[in-house]
């Protein structure tokens, strides 16, 4: 059995589409988005038409990050909730939040998603056994999906503000512009050569890796992080059967890392931000665009 | 004799005979006062009633009887047999401008009813939170005001659903809840009831569980040796929250109803089309014109009720007339010493005229306090009449 999420299916029917607010919002209380991308998103779209707020600390991966009593207060009252989908920050399933002000922007793929290996199987009692598996939710890595969650954004917030439509869609477009050129320089990128062979500290990439034609191998291993010994020996037996020169990381490896990684299996790395998070520095347009340039090394002839 | 010693002497009279003055007066007020309570209580009743139901534009449930759904959904009455899938209503509801608001009614908590619903519902019936706010996450609960007066309980305290029957020994203990909220009286169903997220109902069947971590591979793609059995948490909380999850097809999942609140009436009459083929799971009922026939028993039975008071008044009048003529009969010798000492018939008359209108001002004022009482309490004791039944 599979572990599903809820609120798409409770958002669908606790609003219709296109049903009107059936009770006035705290204009105060602003839109919120469940990671940095979407508030992005949502903030280039809106302007400076309403506040677009991102609830989870800086320091955390809004996937796994729950919110607190307040935070789910401030939701409750939130004009606009915008959701990721894909079964993206689960804690959505366990509160009590507006769900005919909630938005699943990826709702227009869903057919797409990609499916990650089970993790792990446990059984209760009778009832058999299951495996939690899961969806991959690093859809905005793909510009093709992030244009399309951008639109659902946009198709969200024109329904909230219909006076500023026109400055919305202004603002929608050039947003889809930016993000078009990111899928062409990917293509561009990519058209160089044949699939190329990458590892990957974490199961991040298989959006891009999908659309680019990519060949990616996935780990679990922290940037921070030196691995055990057992997960040398077990990067060992995956290197055996794929050859990769390069490994994609979330962020810059611990330089031990690096090193023992280029030392024993002639392996570099290259640091790919899924921004889930507010970068440090720039925006997620910026972080794709820095992300991609350090690719070109991995992708020469 | 003058007119305050007439006066004087009634009271002192009945005074003498206060048990079987207050006999009489609790006859004359119960009498006069019953077509009066039950008139006041049925048409407070039915104005509430109806109320409720006029704010329920479509109620969405499984194929079976009306009246069973209209009370259960609509007066929050527990049935642990009866229940739609999800994708009944989401099917009917699709490509609809209207919202929807799921109602899981099939556990209780202290012998009250545990709603399982979303935040739509608060919106639709008005209710806020006098102390503490909504359920914010799984395991959360809400309490109508009767509740709480009732069980002194309020936000921060905790309580735990029943379990699911007194023979369920091996896995039917209750899931525990967090009160966050007392919700402001309202003088409806809702005062008596516990409410919760529908999730958190779904926990309590038994969908949704948390339980220890299992061990993650290093690898992602590998699966761990051996599926291993987790003992299930009793309980939500902030430290396991996470912990929870669902199993199953969500559009498997049960509801009791769902209110359907279309933007227009025609979008409402799509929703209730598609439930009309016999072959569906659910049906669509409107409310108030499911409730026409349950009044139509109301009014029925308060049509015989007022028959038998009748016949009641009559009997009591009677009895009264006799029961008059017998106190004559037993005071003729005060009656005739009064007269002796000189006091008029005219007087004499006044004492016994007075003494009787004391008696059926005190039976009218019963009535009346009767009659006030029921508009205060009677539909509150009705309801909680029907709904122990």
């Amino acid at each position: 059995m599979r572990c599903l999420c809820l609120v798409p299916l409770l958002g669908t029917l606790a609003c219709g589409p296109g049903a009107p607010p059936t009770s006035p919002v705290d204009a105060a209380s602003g839109v919120h988005a469940v990671n940095y991308p979407l508030q992005y998103f949502a903030q280039r779209i809106a302007g400076e038409h309403l506040e677009v707020r991102f609830l989870a600390p800086p320091d955390v991966d809004p996937a796994f990050w729950s919110p607190r009593d307040e935070d789910i207060l401030a939701l409750q009252s939130a004009e606009l909730i915008l959701l990721n989908g894909a079964t993206y920050a689960k804690w959505i399933d366990l509160v009590t939040v507006p769900l005919e002000r909630t938005v699943v922007t990826s709702a227009a793929f869903e057919g797409e998603l990609l499916e990650l290996p089970a993790t792990a199987t446990h059984s209760h009692g009778e009832s058999g056994s299951h495996a939690h598996v899961g969806i991959d939710f690093n859809t905005w890595l793909d510009p093709t999906l992030a244009r399309q969650q951008a639109a659902s954004v946009l198709a969200a917030l024109v329904d909230h503000l219909p006076d500023h439509a026109k400055e919305l869609r202004a603002n929608a477009a050039a947003l889809d512009e930016d993000l078009a050129s990111l899928d062409t320089a990917y293509r561009e990128l990519s058209a160089g050569t044949d699939a190329p062979l990458l590892l990957a500290s974490h199961p991040v990439y298989g959006y891009l890796a999908a659309r680019y034609g990519w060949d990616v191998r996935s780990l679990l291993w922290e940037p921070e992080g030196m691995p055990s010994e057992a997960e040398w020996e077990a990067f060992d037996a995956i290197v055996s059967q794929h050859s990769a020169r390069w490994m994609l990381y979330e962020d810059t490896p611990a330089p031990e890392i690096a090193a023992r990684l280029r030392e024993d299996f002639g392996i570099e790395t290259v640091v790919l931000r899924p921004c889930g998070n507010r970068p440090a520095e720039g925006d997620y347009l910026t972080e794709m665009r820095a992300g991609l340039e350090r690719l070109r090394n991995v992708f020469q002839p | 004799m003058k007119t305050g010693g007439i006066w004087y002497l009634a009271v002192a009279s009945l005074r003498r005979h206060r048990v079987r003055t207050a006999i009489l007066v609790a006859t004359v007020g119960v009498v006069a006062g019953l077509p009066l309570v039950t008139d006041a209580t049925l048409a407070a009743y039915t104005s509430a009633i109806t109320a409720r139901a006029r704010a329920t534009p479509i109620l969405i449930g499984p194929r079976g009887g009306e009246t069973d759904l209209l009370l259960d959904a609509l007066y929050l009455r527990p049935d642990g047999r009866s229940f739609l899938p999800v994708n009944a209503v989401t099917e009917a509801v699709e490509g609809v401008d209207a919202e929807t608001i799921p109602l899981h009614v099939r556990h209780r908590v202290a012998g009250y009813p545990l709603v399982g619903t979303d935040l739509g519902y608060f919106r639709l019936r008005g209710l806020r939170c006098a102390e503490g706010h909504m359920p914010l996450r799984l395991g959360d609960c809400v309490v109508g005001a009767e509740v709480a007066a009732r069980m002194g309980v309020g936000a921060k305290d905790s309580l735990v659903s029943d379990p699911e029957g007194v023979l369920d020994v091996v896995g039917g203990f209750g899931t525990r809840l967090r009160i966050t909220g007392v919700l402001a009286a309202s003088a409806t169903p809702d005062d008596q009831a516990v409410f919760c997220d529908v999730k958190t109902a779904w926990v309590i069947d038994g969908i949704g569980h948390g339980h220890e971590d299992v061990d993650a591979s290093p690898v992602y793609g590998d699966v761990p040796a051996a599926p291993v059995d987790l003992p299930r948490m009793a309980g939500v909380d902030e430290a396991n929250l996470g912990r929870f999850h669902f199993h199953g097809d969500p559009s498997e999942f049960p509801l009791r109803a769902a209110i359907v609140v279309p933007a227009s009436a025609s979008e409402g009459l799509i929703v209730r089309g598609r439930l009309t083929d016999p072959d569906s799971m659910g049906q669509a009922i409107v409310p108030v014109q499911a409730l026409d026939q349950l009044l139509d028993i109301v009014m029925r039975i308060q049509g015989i009720v007022r028959m038998l008071t009748s016949v009641l008044a009559v009997l009591t009048t009677v009895l009264l007339v006799l029961i008059g003529a017998l106190a004559l009969r037993l005071r003729r010798v005060e009656l005739a010493t009064l007269a002796a000492i000189g006091v008029r018939r005219g007087a004499i008359l006044g004492l016994i005229v007075s003494e009787w209108t004391f008696l059926l001002l005190a039976g009218g004022a019963s009535a009346l306090a009767l009659t006030l009482a029921s508009r205060r309490w009677g539909v509150q004791l009705l309801e909680r009449f029907i709904a122990s039944t």
